[in-house]
């Protein structure tokens, strides 16, 4: 790398670069407010079963990508708050989901890389529209 | 038919013969006590409140005071998971806190009615409502679970 490369610029055009190519538009919404997030990266996503002997409940969970800095509402920066919503919408059906921490291991949200550029965010399915 | 699920059978009985708060969506005996995340009909959140009774355990006392070669003192463990999504997003709101303690007061009525219900043939033991709330359940899947342990006492 030359003398006036700067590295964080690399990670940061390299992750914009990624969500180009792999982010899908989304709603974020706190109430009333929404905000349209062009390129939220879909992470890790699975489907699960929480256990409270003997009941079980059945969930699917997916973290999205977000890049901080449109994570803008009525003006102001935010941070994802529990109870939050990511509307996705795929072949005409807009999926809902919630703002959680399904594993309970970690708080809902956290930045992705160390320039706190990208926040992934946990949910849970809660319905479709 | 078996007595665990005899005995399972008379809990649901007086489950569904009860008076609370908010009636239940559904009372049932079940193998395998489930919450689903969807309601299959619409698609979007499956938001009933639902009581589900389990046979899960039978111990046999063999060699107790009132054994006898050929009868014995059997335990009998039923469960009994109440189970409802709630509508607050953030489960740290005050409104979450005023629509858990309603719920709460339903589970409440629950073990209330649990102590004292008749079951023809035995004879309650035992009785637990842990946990009556689950933290994580609550907070990582807006579903408030709580579960009642029974013990029930026959001999055969």
């Amino acid at each position: 790398l030359g003398k006036n490369v700067n590295v964080h610029d690399i990670v940061k055009s390299a992750l914009k670069a990624v969500a180009g190519t792999a982010g899908v538009p989304v709603i974020y919404a706190r109430g009333n407010s929404t905000v349209e997030i062009d390129d939220a990266m879909p992470a890790q996503a699975n489907y699960g079963v929480a256990n409270v002997e003997p009941a079980q409940i059945d969930y699917q969970a997916k973290d999205f990508l977000i890049e901080a800095s449109q994570l803008v509402l009525d003006g102001g920066r935010i941070t994802p708050r529990r109870g939050d919503q990511v509307r996705e919408t795929q072949g005409g059906v807009t999926y809902i989901y919630e703002v959680r921490r399904p594993d309970s291991s970690e708080k809902v949200w956290r930045f992705s890389d160390q320039l706190r550029g990208w926040i992934r965010v946990h949910t849970t399915l809660k319905g479709t529209a | 038919l078996n007595v665990l699920s005899t005995i399972g059978e008379a809990v649901k009985t007086a489950l569904a013969g009860g008076t609370f708060n908010t009636a239940f969506d559904s009372i049932q005996r079940v193998y395998v006590p489930e919450y689903p995340e969807l309601d299959p009909d619409t698609a979007g959140p499956y938001t009933q409140m639902i009581l589900l009774v389990v046979g899960l355990e039978e111990k046999p006392d063999l060699f107790g005071e009132n054994s006898t070669r050929v009868d014995c003192e059997h335990d009998l463990q039923i469960r009994v998971a109440m189970m409802k999504r709630i509508t607050a997003g953030d489960v740290t709101s005050s409104a979450a806190v005023a629509e858990m303690d309603a719920l709460s007061d339903i589970r409440q009525q629950v073990l209330d009615l649990l102590k004292t219900a008749a079951v023809t043939g035995a004879t309650l033991k035992d009785i637990s409502n842990s946990p009556a709330y689950d933290p994580a359940a609550l907070d990582g899947n807006g579903v408030w679970v709580s579960v009642f342990a029974l013990t029930y006492q026959t001999s055969r």
